[in-house]
């Protein structure tokens, strides 16, 4: 895509550029100044405060689902599992949560490792790694449920003692600044790589694996960065809900609800582009939270999970490339068309 | 530890390990043919159960007797699955497939929530036992496993003998290859998914004799049946056919040391140790790189 703008006219160039740094600068300052439109109103803010959140999932999600093509839907045993372990540290060994989060970030990091050596070592790709996050998810979920770790089914509860150093406060603005300053690190860091020699390997993988190793890209060591690297991301964000929500159980940070939805975000949005998740989360988001409130919770739950369902197909068969790739479109760039993005896929 | 507790609970094992079988028979047949893995094969297993209990809730039929009815409904299921979904995304990417399959399973399941809510759904029996030594063997469980020892043998010989099942062969070993020898490759993924809902429908029908339905009950069997299908080499039908059985004993007898809740952690351990020593299986070639290449 880079390439191709460069051999365009040289306004147009300028035109694309400046779109480049202005519109997510526009963006980030909207962002700014959404709170100050929300006061007064906790429930907005509880959207805008989730929107960004699951925004920071899907671009977690995204550095191994659509940079590299693999698709995982077990990221909630990454995210479950920063959850447990600044908890479980905080509540036992009194560990500032803010340290929490570096133990938690480190921790999944190398869980990430641990799983991605079996689960990438098999041909059949990207089906094998698939079904192998499940069945991790899933099993972490068994195994806090079984040994009863944090309470198991009881759930884990944080006790309500408000302070910066304890990452807890009494109103909703500073989780705001702080998801959106996660947010907003994670872009920057995600933008770097994605122009530097890694971002190129990653998406050398997805195109063509067997010609990928043949110009000599050590394949294996790229994918697992990029999954301990999500795994970082993600852990984050399960440190951040655990504090957010201050209670949780096995079933909603292991679940594959969770897994799912960080996939939908980030599919809806745009695979493999770096403010697709964003997009996707801000369309879903708020969407799916109010039809919560409207339809009550149980006939929610049902009927939202076969929306999903229906909304993953669809997008595949339509729009594969996502949202995304409909406002780039719409800027008067260049965008993969439908059957080179999915060719492009291992 | 008295032996005869080991022997019955590997008993126990092999005769729900047969159900196990069957849906990852059906699992690596798609899998093999179409290198596609059916994330709504738990789901189909559950429409497999579902119809056997509304035909005893409404006709009074014994899970054995709808076996049939089974057999048929999840073929042409699997057809139209095929024709409308699974045929679209089969020549795009693996993560296409998997998002088609996945978002079905995910349409299945809780379609079927608010089709049929939540309750838990069994067929009424009268239980009887066979007492066999020291040894109990639960009459429900003996007669679904004779069952599905039966289709399967019969699938087994239809793969090998008839034509269609050797152009089914054929396919999966080389799809370019065998489409050039005059093989209609798009009808023989037709009829790999249909045979592999079938097959997963009449293990459905069978569990129904003493196990109870919910719409979320495939989740936990798809996972399983994979951990079969990748010990018994992914595209391997006799693999799946042993490997389902050792999933079920390793279930079983895992389930009574580490506790029922976490039994089919025990499947997802064989998984992973699987991967790391052997990650072609137990039954399989060495077929991964050239698979890798030929499918591009």
């Amino acid at each position: 895509m880079g390439e191709m703008d460069e051999a365009g006219s040289g306004s147009r160039v300028k035109l694309l550029r400046s779109q480049r740094i202005y519109l997510p600068l526009l963006c980030l300052i909207g962002l700014l100044v959404a709170p100050v439109l929300a006061a007064g109103n906790p429930f907005l803010m509880h959207v805008l405060i989730m929107s960004l959140f699951y925004a920071f999932l899907g671009t977690a999600w995204n550095i191994v689902g659509g940079y590299v093509g693999l698709v995982s839907l077990g990221h909630a045993a990454y995210f479950g599992l920063g959850a447990y372990i600044s908890t479980l540290a905080f509540l036992n060994f009194g560990v500032t949560p803010w340290l929490g989060i570096l133990l938690a970030a480190v921790g999944a990091t190398f869980f990430g490792f641990a799983i991605g050596v079996p689960s990438i070592r098999f041909w059949g790709g990207g089906a094998f790694f698939c079904v192998v996050s499940i069945a991790f998810a899933e099993t972490l979920r068994l195994v806090f449920l079984g040994l009863k770790i944090g309470g198991g089914s009881a759930g884990t509860l944080l006790p309500i003692v408000p302070s910066f150093v304890n990452f807890e406060f009494e109103s909703k603005l500073p989780y705001y600044f702080i998801i959106l300053g996660f947010l907003v690190v994670e872009l920057l860091v995600l933008q770097r790589i994605s122009v530097s020699k890694m971002g190129h390997y990653l998406v050398a993988i997805r195109e063509d694996e067997v010609k990928a190793e043949a110009v000599g890209i050590d394949t294996r060591k790229y994918k697992l960065l990029a999954i301990g690297l999500s795994a970082f991301f993600t852990a984050i964000g399960g440190v951040f809900y655990a504090q957010y929500v201050l209670y949780f159980d096995p079933y909603t940070v292991f679940g594959l609800n969770l897994s799912i939805f960080i996939v939908l975000v980030a599919t809806v949005g745009g695979r493999g582009t770096i403010l697709g998740p964003v997009l996707g989360s801000f369309i879903i988001t708020p969407i799916s939270l109010y039809s919560n409130v409207i339809l009550g919770g149980s006939t929610f739950q049902g009927l939202s999970q076969v929306v999903y369902g229906v909304l993953l197909i669809l997008i595949v068969l339509t729009v594969p490339a996502g949202l995304m790739a409909l406002v780039t479109k719409a800027l008067g760039s260049v965008t993969p068309s439908e059957k080179d993005f999915h060719k492009g896929e291992n | 530890m008295d032996p005869s507790i080991i022997v019955q609970l590997i008993v126990n094992g092999l005769l729900i390990g047969g159900i196990y079988s069957l849906v990852s028979m059906g699992l690596t047949l798609i899998w093999g043919v179409m290198n596609v893995v059916n994330f709504a094969q738990g789901e189909l297993l559950m429409i497999g159960m579902y119809i056997a209990w509304l035909l005893n809730y409404f006709f009074g039929f014994s899970p054995y007797l709808s076996v049939i009815v089974c057999f048929i409904g999840l073929f042409l299921i699997g057809l139209i699955i095929e024709k409308f979904l699974v045929s679209r995304v089969i020549e795009l990417s693996m993560a296409a497939r998997i998002y088609v399959t996945f978002g079905l399973s995910l349409f299945l399941s809780n379609l079927m929530l608010m089709l049929m809510g939540a309750q838990v759904r069994a067929i009424p029996s009268e239980t009887s036992t066979l007492i066999v030594g020291s040894i109990f063997i639960d009459v429900p469980h003996l007669i679904s496993f004779v069952f599905s020892i039966f289709t399967a043998f019969g699938m087994y010989l239809f793969l090998m003998k008839s034509r269609t099942g050797k152009a089914l062969r054929a396919v999966s070993q080389n799809r370019v290859v065998a489409s050039s020898m005059g093989i209609n490759v798009h009808n023989m993924y037709l009829i790999a998914f249909g045979i592999g809902a079938a097959l997963t429908g009449i293990a459905g029908s069978l569990i129904m004799g003493y196990y109870s339905v919910t719409p979320t009950v495939g989740t936990a069997f798809m996972l399983s049946a994979f951990a079969a299908i990748v010990l018994g080499s992914m595209g391997n039908f006799e693999g799946a056919f042993f490997a389902g059985l050792i999933i079920g004993v390793a279930e079983t007898v895992g389930g009574y040391f580490i506790g029922p809740d976490l039994k089919q952690a025990a499947s997802f351990v064989i998984l992973v140790v699987i991967l790391m020593i052997r990650p072609t299986g137990l039954f399989g070639k060495e077929l991964g790189k050239e698979r890798v290449k030929q499918e591009g």
